[in-house]
């Protein structure tokens, strides 16, 4: 096998198995009294558990076809997009390909960053589960090696192909002296998933899927450690730009 | 029985003599607790084996399956024990009993350098685990910990459990030192130090064992002082919602703690949860405690806004 030298797929190559956007509240949050799911969306989420001596709460709902998540928890608010199940998918659920799943993300979590009841924040962080779907395990290793161009693989005799790396950079939004972490999972990886169909005396496993794909996990979040809060007035532009990151990452690879 | 000698080399194993756990020259007290499906044993190692104020812990873990009340009843482990010769031959029994029901493989023992014990854990997992602390920390998933700064997964329940046990070991042994009020102890010390290095999963662990009352009141109180006490930026959040929790105990001595970390940590954030508090409490001197760390907090809000 030799290393492929062709040109980076474009994003819509990705499939968005996943996004979230985590924040870190600098005083802890009264969960169960948020309400900000409902606001954000304008319905009711279908769940909500509360686990008060955890200070945990949860709420979770269909939005636009995928499956929109909020947890609070006394140290970090999350808040995630997944696809939803259905009944003859192939693959993991999804939220759709990369560019447009990604902006309608954006969009409502700018919203979100909006709210005036927001607690004030310390750190937060864009995260994202993209994958492509390969026909194995060879065409995969060939297909990320691209975009890691600073790693000779060799692409001998490869295989279970797990590459961390978070290259830090300064940020542009205009936060004095802020840092942000870009930490990036590639793999390749063998997906199987299914369900198990309970029976009177049996449990059966059904497969749904069985497939080869690449994955690439984002977590592109500012740094820890400082005391300082985020001025309230620079959140969206904050996260914008940890997005903005991302897609670049997914885009154009592993750069310095 | 015989003692096993500090090895200079690295971790080696040590293989078991018929049917004995090997024992240790370690005179000093120890204890176990049982809960329904487990027992878990704590010994204060003062021995050249262990380093001195060092703890060993044997912990003997099993399922409901395994631990069946005819089995509990040929244990002597359920009782504390006088000292650790009488805990490896409680252990040298039950594994005996294991043996010759064909259950699993022998544990073995290991002798690591430092002066540190340890019995590796074995496949069928009836023995856990016995290493000294510093041992523990050896073994911590220390993958996850080395991006714990850069990532903001929430795949950190593998720390939370990792960490349950040995905390709530900590806590226990803490029953068995006096505090005094300011001074760091073997306890602090140990709680302190793993809430730095293992950070919100730590805090987590800590917060289930005092809000849920599992542990002694009175360390819990101890807990809570040091946690307020602790400068560490990225549990700050946690540990505060753990000292506003801990005001709506039941003890006394627990929302005592908990005032204390508050007014360590000085956060105008506490205010809320401070007024509520003292809506609540019906003990005139610690409601008259609180209602002075809420001027405090009051004028560091003032001081801070002007």
């Amino acid at each position: 096998m030799e290393q492929a030298e062709s040109t980076l797929s474009s994003l819509e190559a990705w499939r968005t198995a996943g996004l979230r956007l985590t924040a870190f509240p600098s005083h802890p949050v009264r969960a169960d009294q948020v309400g900000w799911w409902g606001k954000l969306t304008g319905e009711e989420p279908d769940y909500k558990r509360s686990l008060r001596k955890r200070g945990e709460h949860r709420e979770q709902g269909q939005f636009k076809n995928s499956l929109l998540t909020l947890q609070v928890q006394p140290d970090r608010i999350d808040w995630a997009l997944t696809g939803a199940d259905e009944e003859d998918q192939e693959t993991v659920p999804t939220v759709g390909a990369l560019p447009g799943a990604i902006d309608g993300f954006l969009d409502l979590m700018l919203s979100w960053l909006d709210f005036d009841d927001l607690p004030p924040l310390q750190r937060l962080a864009f995260g994202a589960t993209l994958e492509h779907r390969v026909e194995d395990q060879t065409q995969g290793i060939e297909w990320i090696a691209k975009y890691l161009p600073s790693v000779s693989l060799g692409l001998e005799d490869l295989s279970d192909l797990v590459y961390q790396i978070n290259r830090p950079r300064s940020a542009e939004s205009p936060v004095n002296g802020l840092r942000i972490n870009r930490l990036c999972k590639w793999a390749v990886v063998n997906r199987v998933g299914g369900f198990v169909k309970l029976g009177p005396d049996s449990a059966r496993f059904e497969r749904k899927h069985n497939y080869w794909a690449c994955v690439l996990d984002l977590d592109i979040n500012t740094v820890a450690g400082s005391p300082e809060e985020l001025p309230t007035d620079s959140l969206s532009q904050v996260f914008t730009e940890l997005v903005e990151l991302g897609k670049q990452v997914a885009a154009e690879g592993d750069k310095p | 029985m015989r003692s096993v000698e500090p090895q200079s080399s690295s971790t080696r194993r040590l293989p078991l003599g018929a049917g004995r756990v090997q024992a240790y020259d370690i005179p000093s007290w120890s204890r176990a607790h049982s809960k329904q499906d487990r027992i878990s044993v704590f010994a204060r190692t003062e021995s050249r084996i262990g380093r001195p104020g060092c703890y060993a812990v044997a912990s003997l873990s099993s399922t409901k399956r395994l631990w069946t009340d005819q089995e509990k009843a040929r244990l002597p482990c359920l009782r504390p024990f006088g000292s650790l010769s009488v805990l490896c031959q409680a252990l040298s029994e039950w594994l005996t009993v294991r043996h010759q029901e064909g259950v699993g493989e022998w544990p073995a023992i290991l002798a690591s350098d430092e002066d540190q014990v340890s019995v590796q854990e074995e496949p069928f997992g009836t023995l856990e685990a016995w290493r000294t602390w510093a041992d523990r920390e050896e073994l911590w998933p220390h993958h996850s910990l080395e991006t714990r700064q850069s990532s903001t997964h929430q795949s950190q329940e593998d720390i939370e459990e990792w960490l349950a046990e040995p905390l709530e070991c900590l806590f226990a042994s803490g029953r068995e030192q006096e505090f005094e009020d300011g001074m760091e102890s073997d306890f602090s010390n140990k709680l302190v130090s793993t809430v730095r290095t293992y950070g919100n999963p730590a805090v987590k662990v800590i917060a289930d064992l005092i809000i849920n009352e599992k542990v002694n009141a009175a360390v819990a109180s101890e807990a809570l002082r040091w946690l307020g006490e602790l400068e560490d930026q990225e549990t700050r959040c946690s540990r505060l919602w753990l000292l506003e929790k801990a005001l709506e105990s039941q003890s006394s001595s627990v929302r005592d703690g908990a005032l204390l970390g508050i007014a360590s940590m000085d956060d105008p954030a506490a205010i809320q949860a401070l007024e509520r508090a003292i809506q609540e409490e019906r003990i005139g001197q610690l409601r008259k405690f609180m209602q002075e760390v809420l001027l405090q907090l009051e004028e560091t809000r003032q001081c801070r806004s002007s």
